[in-house]
């Protein structure tokens, strides 16, 4: 008996030994990121790297969204549990960046030449790169063709006003069908204030700059497409979400970005038309934000991270993403045009130019609550005038900065 | 002399086989007290520390006295909706929950047909997920396509918005909760019930108590044991309350942010928002270790009033 358990003894020393002996050889690249809709896209680039790269494994886990993320890299930063790579954003960098715990690549000789300019600057701070960019979006207007036939409304062409927005949205709306769904989301109303002159931060982005007469102008004009039924409210686009109202074909315009159109061409097929965002007294505005990949400051791994990471950024790796999101490899960006044949995604492509950062220098994601809190509220009907809100607004986001 | 001897010798070792039966129980023990230290004693102390702090949950934590307390207080005013929400919800959930309970567990208890058939039914929702029970209230009660609305609109041409109208949208929530709550409270209730002796019945109806009688006099204050178990650990489940106010104030097109979050918004919810979505790991210890006192308190202040209205 003793025998036995001597001879079992050995036995499992041997085999952890073997194990660890093979844990040595293979390098194992934890890749944490967001959003289901990417995950085959990601796995396509980890699986044609490890092709080439057999001594490294590369696991994928993925989140349902950013605040997820957020929770697990909060739960495991500076432990052995935390992650090689993982998606960063421009939320995040504002927060993670400071503490440093994201790891500067600036040494590293990651070439980004190629990629969106815009996104690798957002992860640029000080002269130091904290992450290689990997998407970038912008907004458009989606429109339902078919609404706006029965309605015999012209389709809006890319030189449209914020007037003709609203024209518009009053001209299709009918009985079970509304204009414009409005939106959740603070950057489609940040579009319109760029757009009409107004600002959202101060040029450091320390302090609101909402509250002035170019913000109020357009924020009155979707009130009043509110009230007077042409648009949801608040507590209606809270029951029925944007999505579902624009793709059960009972609104007929939304605003939403370029990461929607897949999954409302599929609803609508031939039905969808995009057109660019209308455009203000000063132009055309389209508030932009792109994803990067990012690496912890306390990696073990860095060499293999390092070498995947450049990886990441050629062509071949950006190209795996087209179906889901704009590459920030801006050459295949135009391979992204040709997966929507039928659709003129160029008007994401045309956003692109006229992009817009859109977060405060300080307390980005305290002082970009704030701005989402006064807008809700604004939707909920809280406020008399724009005037009251943008009062509000600044209020809300100063306090938040300040804290 | 001799006998006091024997008895201190008898004494001495009756002790010392006391210390080593209490160091082996502690042996038997120690796989549960090591986990406990571990995953909840250390954590808790840790939650204290840190809410004297300016700690992002990332990074390092600076130490910033009772700043955290004073903002509280002081500064935060959605900390005051947190905790009116909050007693908001127990109030409105836990007295209804236990109500509805006593008066449908004594009719179970009545030898009626079909009892197992009830108890089977009432006990269901209990064993659903509460994510599960509430994705289908909010289809039920969704103002536009909900067939609760489509009954009250055809019958009295009312549409309420049980899940964005601000005023309505904790008096649902309160609703599904008491819904879901029920049927546990139920079982407990009925095996208290079934330990009341028949006799008293008997008694009763020889001397010409009435059912209703019978309830307020026989059946409620044997049953308050059960009836006070069942308060303690219902109020604080409804202080811990979290997957419900979760669920409910999430919203894919607002994010968790805006006027109906806000009305739903109850400390659990704080905690939560100010530790991720906020990223103030400290703020949140705070409100955490605040929470923890409010349901110490309130405990204590059930334990001491137990004596007042349970009768063993």
């Amino acid at each position: 008996m003793k025998k036995m358990i001597g001879l079992v003894l050995a036995l499992v020393m041997v085999l952890s030994c073997t194990s660890f002996a093979m844990a040595d050889d293979a390098v194992t690249l934890r890749f944490w990121m967001w959003d289901d809709a990417q995950v085959p896209a990601i796995q396509a680039m980890a699986d044609e790297y490890t092709a080439a790269h057999p001594n490294v494994k590369i696991e994928i886990s993925c989140q349902a969204d950013v605040s997820g993320l957020n929770q697990k890299i909060q739960a495991t930063i500076g432990t052995t549990d935390a992650p090689e790579i993982f998606f960063i954003n421009y939320n995040l960098a504002a927060e993670y960046i400071p503490l440093g715990i994201v790891a500067d690549l600036s040494s590293y000789e990651i070439d980004q030449s190629e990629l969106a300019s815009g996104i690798v600057n957002a992860y640029t701070v000080d002269d130091k790169v904290y992450a290689v960019a990997k998407d970038t979006d912008s907004y458009a207007v989606f429109y339902n063709k078919s609404l706006f036939d029965a309605a015999g409304v012209a389709y809006p062409e890319n030189d449209w006003t914020i007037e003709d927005f609203c024209e518009t949205a009053k001209n299709l709306t009918s009985d079970g069908v509304v204009g414009w769904t409005n939106s959740g989301s603070d950057r489609v109303y940040y579009n319109f204030i760029y757009s009409n002159g107004g600002e959202i931060y101060s040029a450091d982005g320390t302090a609101s700059a909402i509250n002035t007469p170019e913000a109020a102008e357009p924020i009155q004009a979707l009130m009043n497409l509110v009230s007077e039924g042409y648009a949801y409210t608040g507590p209606q686009l809270s029951e029925v979400s944007d999505t579902t109202a624009f793709t059960s074909g009972i609104a007929a315009m939304t605003i939403n970005g370029s990461w929607m159109i897949s999954q409302y061409a599929t609803a609508l097929g031939d039905n969808l038309g995009i057109v660019e965002l209308p455009s203000g007294k000063a132009g055309k505005f389209s508030s932009n934000h792109g994803i990067g990949y990012a690496t912890t400051a306390a990696n073990e791994h860095m060499d293999e991270t390092v070498d995947f990471l450049r990886y990441l950024a050629t062509y071949e790796a950006q190209v795996k993403q087209i179906e889901v999101v704009i590459p920030a490899n801006l050459t295949c960006a135009s391979d992204w045009e040709n997966v929507y044949p039928n659709v003129n995604v160029g008007a994401f492509m045309n956003a692109l130019s006229y992009g817009r950062g859109y977060l405060s220098t300080v307390n980005a994601t305290l002082a970009r609550t704030a701005y989402q809190e006064t807008l809700a509220s604004l939707r909920n009907g809280d406020f008399a005038t724009a005037e009251e809100f943008c009062a509000a607004a600044e209020q809300a986001v100063n306090d938040a900065l300040a804290e | 002399m001799t006998n006091s001897a024997i008895s201190e010798r008898d004494l001495r070792a009756r002790q010392r086989y006391d210390r080593k039966e209490i160091s082996v129980a502690y042996l038997f023990l120690l796989p549960l007290l090591v986990g406990i230290i571990i995953f909840f004693i250390v954590p808790i102390v840790e939650t204290f520390y840190y809410s004297f702090t300016s700690w992002k949950g990332v990074g390092v934590a600076k130490w910033t006295g009772i700043a955290n307390y004073i903002k509280m207080f002081s500064k935060d005013k959605k900390f005051g909706l947190e905790i009116s929400n909050t007693f908001a919800f127990v109030f409105g959930s836990v007295p209804l929950t236990l109500m509805i309970a006593i008066v449908i567990a004594s009719m179970m208890n009545a030898r009626i047909k079909a009892v197992g058939f009830f108890r089977v039914i009432y006990f269901l929702p209990n064993v659903t997920m509460v994510a599960v029970v509430v994705m289908i209230w909010r289809w039920l009660l969704n103002s536009e396509y909900g067939i609760v609305d489509l009954a009250l609109n055809s019958l009295f041409g009312i549409r309420p918005a049980w899940m964005s109208d601000t005023n309505l949208t904790m008096l649902s929530m309160c609703l599904i909760s008491v819904w879901s709550g029920v049927g546990y409270c139920i079982v407990i209730l009925l095996s208290g019930l079934q330990s009341i002796s028949p006799t008293y019945y008997e008694a009763a109806t020889i001397d010409g108590a009435n059912g209703i009688q019978q309830f307020f006099k026989i059946t409620l204050p044997l049953v308050t044991p059960t009836l006070f178990f069942l308060l303690v650990t219902r109020v604080i489940g409804a202080f811990n309350q979290f997957d419900m106010v979760y669920l409910m104030a999430d919203n894919a097109s607002s994010g968790a942010v805006g006027p109906v979050v806000n009305s739903l918004r109850t400390l659990v919810f704080g905690v939560y928002q100010s530790a991720f979505a906020d990223m103030q790991m400290g703020y949140a210890c705070a409100k955490a270790v605040f929470l923890f006192f409010v349901i110490l308190v309130v405990t204590v202040v059930q334990m001491i009033g137990e004596k007042r209205w349970v009768n063993y």
